[in-house]
């Protein structure tokens, strides 16, 4: 206190202005928390060298007071906003490095929760439905173990008729009464398409209608490659009094080319089916090759999908309607084969062998 | 069927190339499958006839005549085959008769030609044959065949010599009924034995062919032969299709007549080919053709009118296109009134006579009961309607008695039916009908009809729609033609069916039914594909192995299985999750699939009865515990009751015996799926023994469950609850009880005593080892306790944890607090 006294203003703010020089220097070496610490401590701390001089003012005449007062606040505003711009430097410096510490490799494959598939042919059935419901469809189903009612005569192919060569059918074994023939007289089967459902729905409802109806069906053969004793096939039927075939030719347009593509191009052709007149094969145009000519289309560039055709009378009236007073139209594709054309599938027995292999690339 | 581009051309003359043709026959009338060109300009076509136009089309003549039609010559420009011939004076009649017993035969015609020469067949014959796979015999037999394959007619030639006399004096052909057991050598030297079913052509003592299908031996033609017979006959088709199938036989000829061909051909085709005959092996041919048989010619009328033609079509073809394209397949078209015709041919009938069962073929116009008088004069407006009068109540639309119109069927009560009696309505108050109290076709008054009122209607009906119509004479070869809608087939495919505008249909904005079913099981499969499971398709059926295994319970039975594996109908879905386990698991750490599908059993009254399954199956490689298997799949069968809205979902393992496949199962490790006290299926681990038998080596656990019981139980229907504003306080505690206790029971116990403010109680650990007593396991639970009033206060919480300890203790679990 007493050697405070000895020192003039003139001193004093000669040490300021040493202070203040020695500060600047000791900012410009900070490179760490502590040594920034060490510099506050230095400077401000609570025997730091700007503080004893602040502290030593009360011992000056008020006239000196004036002359150092500001002089030292001034200094000391200059320190603190240098430590805090200094903060913040080494703050901004500090989340850089540790930023660059987080670095992970996104290329690196993702963690999956393990998912299972659907079958293929689950995925073109759920495909080929919603098509037809956004058309206002309704899905319905029908029994696989069928009788030959409606698998055959409500459909307008009566018994020793040529007709029935078509469909090579699984029969189910019945009670043989003794001494009877062991000729098959049985009248449950395996049904052979999915077109009873069109009989059985429109037993139970009126018209007008439109239903499709998914389904398993069955053939009597040995599998190859191309055939399979089961697959599946999707029936379509629409009936109302005013139904016809260019309406026919609209639905089925709209749908291959919401499944094909809207470039495809559609044709028909005259068969044969007992339960529609006239019957149709539907082609579509190859989408594999547009139509030029490949393996898929056998170089034909259209490939078979459906078959279609009007409502034979004989099926109405088995099922209880005025063919005079309704008309409609009827058609029927086989998924197991869609599925292949979608999928280039090349053997039709990889559906039902389940070999996870196949199944995952679904 | 393969066809001769040289041949059709002979019939047809075009100018167009073999695959012009091709290409505007498949695209109009049957598929060419391919065109193969052969030596001399020639082709060959591989046309698919199918059954539809077997009748017509398996023939040179039948395909030219198409061709014609499509191209737009028009069927008037064919030339059909014609080979002049001389008859000499002696009629056939004087030497051979013919007596046809059975109505199985409709046409039975016959000549006779003596002094032939038989040899072999002219170069152009033989290598018309060949191209199209039919061996040259000698030149009788390959002239049948060349007029079979020229105008779609079978034919047969039997030796005269061979045939035994008949007491007559001629020589005597019998078309019957065989024997029971009846046998007969066929040409090729085998022996069939026949059924009473089937038809044979006889001499005066035994049968020489079976009919429509083979020829015999015994009265074959060899070198030797001079004289000949030669038949040309047509038979009911599903006599012959019956006895082809019965004797396992299929010819050209039964292929042809199973399609019922044309009657009237059977004349044609023995004329042509007696020329053919005498013009390869000379002879003399008798004088006449020897017919029999009940089959009548007749005109096949349809009447169609342009208003329904372009309705069903959907475009507005002009009716002088429809006209012209019909002619064009060799129809006769006429405009005409349906009453007008109506009332000519009513009027026509007056005074024929009535007899009760008259064939409307075979007898009319010349006697009648009610309904073959209707399906008569129908059949002359072009309407086809059914012979019985039951069934033509139902032919069209109900009528009033007050609004009847000419043509209306009006009906009459009987005595002991219904529709006992039937008449047409031809306007003025009258009915023309055959009355069988005056014996007569007659026209009346209704109430004459109707006996004054002592008689009861019983219905109208109206078959005629449109009176205004194109009356069709379809061609007599084209037996497909019968019904309007067979007219517009042919006018819609010769016009162009790409040529047809697309119109969407015009229809009632009704939402479509959705199958719950359905809905809920793509639920449940999403989240079994979404969880890690494969979806797999087995096949319907199981062969004796399964059936083996099974040992019991009456499966579903082919009768014609095509092999030991495929013979019985899958009762259960889980053989098929077994076997592609078995083909996966050595790849696969894990082996998760499902699969939907239906099953098969006799249900109590024996009917076959189907059900909707949906099963699952998990193996896994490595697991921690025997049990995970089990209880990871148990989780999945939580994750898709959870997604059906189905909280009520538990397993019970008390008296668990399926109904199907009891063997199938572990003989502990299973239990009852229910939902409720319904039971829906089963869950559990496959029985090791079952396992082995699959080489399969670790646990499988499965699950089936018969979807359409769970899917009625499904509801998607979820209640917000509010967002508590109290907090909850949670505390563990953890139950030392016996091994073999039911963590159900520990669970219920806690709830029960805890009251409505436990919340929840949630079974976060399970644990057996170290640190514990031999023999028990350690269950560790959060407790989770709420108000939906208040805070709940520690005091209060401490309170309600103790009493739960208390009950838990009292039945001598140690309860550990944390």
């Amino acid at each position: 206190m007493e050697s405070n006294n000895h020192l003039t203003v003139k001193q004093i703010t000669e040490n300021l202005k040493n202070i203040q020089a020695d500060f600047e220097n000791s900012v410009l070496r900070i490179a760490t928390a502590q040594e920034l610490e060490d510099v506050r401590v230095r400077f401000l701390g609570r025997k730091g060298m700007l503080t004893e001089i602040l502290k030593s003012l009360k011992d000056f005449s008020v006239e000196d007071k004036k002359i150092i007062g500001p002089k030292a606040q001034a200094l000391k505003e200059l320190v603190q906003d240098k430590l805090s711009q200094k903060i913040s430097e080494m703050e901004n410096k500090l989340v850089a490095e540790t930023h660059r510490k987080e670095w992970i490799d996104v290329s690196a494959p993702g963690h999956r929760v393990k998912k299972g598939h659907l079958h293929p042919l689950t995925l073109m059935e759920r495909k080929v439905c919603s098509i037809f419901e956004r058309m206002g469809f309704a899905i319905v189903g029908g029994p696989e173990l069928e009788t030959e009612w409606y698998n055959f005569d409500a459909l307008n192919i009566p018994k020793d008729h040529p007709a029935r060569d078509l469909w090579d059918t699984f029969w189910i074994k019945r009670e043989i009464k003794e001494g009877g023939s062991k000729n098959i007289k049985s009248e449950w089967l395996m049904r052979t398409h999915t077109s009873p459902v069109q009989a059985r729905f429109m037993e139970k409802h009126n018209p007008p209608l439109r239903i499709i109806a998914p389904g398993r069906v069955f053939r009597f053969e040995n599998a190859n490659a191309t055939h399979e004793i089961q697959f599946y096939q999707i029936e379509g039927l629409m009936v109302g009094p005013d139904v016809s075939f260019a309406n026919m030719k609209a639905i089925l347009a709209e749908f291959l080319k919401e499944l094909f593509g809207k470039d495809s191009q559609v044709r028909y052709r005259p068969t044969f089916f007992p339960f529609v007149e006239p019957g149709l094969e539907v082609d579509v145009s190859c989408f594999n090759c547009g139509g030029k000519g490949c393996a898929v289309c056998k170089r034909t560039g259209w490939v078979e999908i459906l078959g279609a055709g009007m409502v034979h009378p004989a099926v109405f009236r088995a099922a209880g309607y005025n063919p005079q007073e309704v008309s409609g139209f009827a058609f029927g594709m086989g998924l197991d084969r869609l599925a292949m054309l979608k999928y280039k599938i090349d053997d039709t027995r990889l559906f039902y062998q389940n070999d996870l292999r196949f199944l995952k690339q679904f | 069927m393969k066809f001769l581009y040289s041949w059709i051309k002979e019939y047809a003359p075009t100018t167009l190339s073999a695959a012009q043709a091709a290409e505007l026959l498949t695209r109009k009338s049957f598929e060419v499958e391919s065109v193969e060109k052969i030596k001399g300009q020639d082709a060959l076509l591989y046309i698919d006839i199918l059954p539809n136009r077997s009748h017509d089309a398996l023939s040179h003549l039948g395909v030219a005549r198409e061709l014609a039609a499509v191209s737009g010559q028009g069927v008037s420009k064919i030339k059909s085959p014609h080979y002049p011939f001389k008859e000499s004076r002696k009629k056939t009649s004087e030497v051979l008769e013919v007596e046809v017993r059975t109505e199985a035969c409709r046409r039975y015609c016959a000549r006779v030609i003596r002094g032939v020469k038989v040899g072999p067949s002219p170069r152009w014959l033989q290598e018309r044959l060949e191209n199209l796979g039919i061996n040259s015999i000698n030149n009788l037999v390959d002239a049948t065949n060349y007029v079979m394959l020229a105008m779609g007619q079978p034919l047969h030639v039997f030796d005269w010599e061979k045939l035994s006399d008949a007491s007559s004096g001629k020589k005597k052909i019998v078309v019957r009924l065989a024997q029971k057991n009846e046998k007969i050598t066929t040409l090729d030297e085998k022996e069939y034995t026949l059924n009473d079913q089937m038809v044979v052509i006889a001499d005066a003592k035994s049968a020489q062919a079976i009919a429509g299908i083979k020829g015999g031996s015994v009265a074959g033609i060899s070198a030797q032969t001079k004289d000949i017979v030669i038949e040309s006959a047509n038979f009911e088709a599903a006599f012959i299709r019956r006895a082809s199938r019965a004797l396992n036989l299929r010819t050209d000829a039964s292929v042809r007549f199973e399609a019922d061909i044309d009657p009237a051909l059977t004349n044609l085709a023995l004329e042509v080919v007696a020329g053919l005959i005498q013009k390869l092996a000379g002879g003399e041919v008798l004088s006449g053709q020897v017919v029999s048989g009940h089959w009548k010619d007749r005109k096949n009328l349809v009447s169609a009118s342009v208003e329904m033609i372009q309705r069903l079509i959907g475009e507005e073809i002009s009716e002088r296109e429809i006209i012209r394209l019909l002619q064009n397949v060799g129809c006769n078209v006429q405009k005409v009134n349906l009453e007008k015709i109506l009332h000519k041919t009513v009027t026509s009938l007056a005074g024929k006579p009535y007899k009760y069962g008259a064939s409307a073929t075979r007898e009319a116009p010349n006697a009648f009961d009610c309904s073959s008088l209707t399906l008569y004069v129908f059949r002359a407006l072009g309407i086809e309607i059914p012979r019985i009068s039951k069934y033509q109540r139902f032919a069209g639309a109900s009528v009033k008695q007050e609004d009847l119109e000419v043509g209306d069927l009006v009906f009459r009560r009987g005595k002991t039916e219904d529709f006992g009696h039937v008449g047409i309505y031809v306007g003025g108050g009258k009915i023309t009908h055959a009355d069988r109290v005056q014996g007569k076709v007659i026209t009346e008054t209704i109430k004459k009809f109707f006996q004054n009122g002592k008689l009861k209607w019983q219905g109208a009906t109206r078959v005629i729609k449109d009176k205004e119509v194109l009356l069709v004479t379809i061609p007599h070869w084209r037996r497909d033609i019968v019904l309007p809608q067979d007219v517009v087939e042919e006018v819609l495919r010769l016009w162009g069916l790409d040529r047809v505008p697309e119109k969407m249909p015009l229809a009632v904005l009704q939402p479509a039914e959705q199958d719950e079913v359905r809905l809920w099981l793509d639920e449940a499969e999403n989240i079994l594909a979404d969880s890690g499971f494969y979806e797999v398709k087995n096949y319907s059926f199981i062969g004796e192995r399964e059936k083996a295994i099974l040992a019991e319970g009456a499966l579903i039975e082919l009768a014609n299985p095509v092999s030991p594996e495929i013979k019985y109908l899958r009762p259960t879905l889980f053989f098929g999750l077994l076997q592609n386990i078995s083909i996966n698991y050595l790849l696969e750490k894990r082996v998760a699939l499902f699969e939907q599908g239906k099953i098969f059993s006799y249900s109590d009254r024996g009917m076959a009865a189907e059900r909707l399954f949906l099963s699952g199956a998990l193996f896994l490689n490595k697991s921690a515990s025997s049990a995970d298997v089990f209880y990871e799949l148990k989780g999945s069968l939580e994750n898709i009751m959870d997604k059906l809205g189905i909280d009520d979902f538990w397993l019970d393992d008390a008296d668990v015996h399926p109904v199907v496949g009891d063997v199938l199962w572990h003989p502990v490790r299973r239990a009852w799926v229910k939902i409720g006290d319904e039971v829906i299926g089963v869950a559990g681990e496959a029985n090791p023994l079952v396992l082995k038998q699959y080489d399969i080596p670790q646990r499988v656990a499965l699950f089936e469950m018969d979807f359409e019981k769970v899917a009625t139980l499904a509801s998607a229907e979820r209640e917000y609850g509010p967002i508590p504003k109290f907090p909850s306080a949670i505390r563990d505690i953890a139950v030392a009880v016996g091994k073999d206790e039911k963590i159900d029971t520990v669970q219920e116990l806690i709830e029960d005593v805890g009251g409505s403010l436990l919340l929840d109680s949630d079974l976060f650990d399970i644990y057996e080892g170290e640190n514990m007593e031999p023999g028990k396991k350690s269950l560790a639970f959060h407790l989770i306790f709420q108000s939906a009033e208040k805070t709940l206060t520690d005091t209060e919480v401490d309170g309600m944890v103790r009493r739960i300890i208390t009950a838990l203790e009292k039945n001598g679990w140690e309860v550990r607090k944390d």
